[in-house]
């Protein structure tokens, strides 16, 4: 097996057809209990930096949003308030067991009219060009085998002028930080998961993906080559987790 | 609230593309969270007030210099929204230290040389005041749904309430009766500041002298006018011999 036919799963190296497979099992494992792990991994402070993105997606009445990789909702339920009846948001995942739950949770939280559930791979959005004027992908794009041709699919589908939105998470800017995050990721993180989901092996996943996962810098100079402008990021939470903007020229 | 400064209703139309902080994202969205819950806690007990906010259009920007940040706050159906990050117009800003709109939080009358600048509507940020001056929380309202629909509640809240009522007179009461004591404490038993009577003997005094020094000084005015003319009128037949020789 050529390195080109390889990608990492975590530190692990895999075949890049079956990374798809087993982030999908992974996601498949915690889906149920994604929410509540998500408040208790990161002290609720994931719903700020979701706050965030959505303050910097400048959405309006009328828009057209995708929001990719959505998972339970949470941005697409901000999101469809936004847009109003005239607009339109597209809540989408990979992974079935993910859009189900996020499904449900939106019928119960009262929305119908205004958003559509598509499941989607990133790599190959079967949507026409210039379809969206904001495209959002929240912890998502780590788990994307081919994140190059990801950035270049959501470019496609953005309008000129339209941007995308990445939230993810990335390198913390101080060592004694990073230090103490360490120890939590590949300490904690999987033993609460085995406590809460019986499953130590997703979270233990989870900790070794944001290892892999592109810096902040890298991630922009990918955005860049993929054909954005204006790109820039903003670190939250000391740079645990950075939020990157780029615009459709 | 008088302004400081005052322009056009409209003061920025352009895009703004700047993240206005210095501190890190997360804590200015816990700040901004903080505010918009507290505000919203209080108007879910007030309609009348929450309806009148969810009528304004415009948004108003609180720019903290130190720290670093821009609120924006602007009305919609379900309360206030508060963000750190607005691409649209903004019709009022404030701007100023922490400590300085903090103090001018709990003296709202007078922007004058309280270290905070206004710029853009007057007329938005009087509509903010007066619908927090007017704020008129239910408090029954809300104890009662702090304790649940039961008997104690029924009995408890209305109890609570009076009593709450209560309290906040008397704490405005002696609030009102410290001031006085003090106002009258420092010119009477310490010296260190003149009585109301002195002050107001000392203003008139000082009006009295302005008074005598503009008659003074229209008097001087009127001699040098005088004294002009008659200068003028010796000269003149001195020209007219002239133009005869010629």
């Amino acid at each position: 097996m050529t390195k080109q036919d390889t990608t990492h799963f975590g530190f692990e190296e895999v075949a890049t057809d079956e990374k798809a497979h087993r982030v999908a099992d992974v996601f498949h494992s915690v889906a149920s209990k994604y929410d509540l792990m998500n408040d208790l991994m990161s002290g609720g402070v994931h719903r700020l930096w979701k706050r965030f993105t959505i303050e910097l997606s400048a959405v309006r009445p009328g828009h057209k949003v995708l929001d990719i990789a959505g998972g339970t909702g949470d941005l697409a339920y901000k999101f469809s308030k936004l847009v109003g009846d005239e607009g339109q948001v597209i809540l989408s995942d990979i992974n079935s067991s993910m859009l189900n739950v996020g499904r449900d949770r939106l019928i119960d939280r009262g929305v119908n009219k205004n958003v559509q559930y598509v499941q989607l791979d990133a790599q190959h959005i079967p949507f026409d060009d210039n379809s969206f004027d904001c495209v959002t992908i929240a912890f998502g794009l780590r788990n994307v085998t081919d994140k190059d041709l990801a950035l270049r699919s959501i470019l496609r589908v953005l309008k000129p002028g339209g941007r995308l939105l990445v939230l993810e998470f990335s390198k913390p800017k101080n060592k004694l930080l990073e230090k103490v995050y360490d120890e939590y990721s590949f300490r904690l993180l999987p033993f609460m998961g085995k406590l809460i989901t019986n499953d130590a092996d997703s979270y233990r996943y989870l900790a070794e993906s944001i290892r892999m996962h592109p810096d902040q810098k890298t991630l922009q100079e990918m955005m860049d080559e993929a054909g954005f402008t204006n790109t820039e990021y903003h670190n939250m939470t000391g740079g645990i987790v950075a939020l990157h903007k780029g615009i459709k020229p | 609230m008088p302004a400081q400064q005052s322009s056009t209703a409209t003061i920025d139309t352009t895009i703004d593309t700047t993240i206005d902080t210095n501190l890190d994202a997360t804590i200015v969205q816990a700040i901004t969270v903080g505010i918009e819950s507290i505000i919203n806690t209080a108007l879910r007990y007030d309609p009348s007030s929450k309806q009148k906010i969810a009528q304004i259009n415009d948004t108003l920007a609180i720019h903290i210099t130190a720290p670093n940040m821009t609120l924006y706050f602007h009305g919609q159906d379900d309360g206030v929204s508060v963000l750190s990050y607005y691409e649209g117009s903004v019709s009022t800003q404030l701007s100023g230290s922490a400590f300085a709109l903090f103090s001018l939080l709990k003296q709202p009358t007078s922007l004058a040389n309280s270290g905070v600048q206004l710029s853009g509507s007057v007329a938005l940020l009087q509509q903010w005041q007066t619908i927090f001056e007017t704020l008129d929380i239910d408090w029954e309202d809300a104890l009662g749904q702090l304790l649940g629909n039961n008997v104690i509640s029924d009995t408890f809240a209305p109890l609570a309430t009076d009593y709450l009522k209560q309290s906040a007179q008397w704490a405005r009461q002696q609030q009102q009766e410290h001031q006085r004591l003090i106002a009258e404490y420092l010119p009477e038993e310490l010296n260190v500041i003149p009585s109301k009577p002195e002050v107001e003997d000392f203003i008139e005094q000082v009006a009295g002298v302005r008074s005598h020094t503009d008659r003074l000084a229209a008097r001087i005015q009127l001699l040098k006018n005088q004294l002009t003319e008659s200068q003028l009128v010796k000269a003149e037949p001195h020209c007219s011999q002239d133009e005869n020789k010629k």
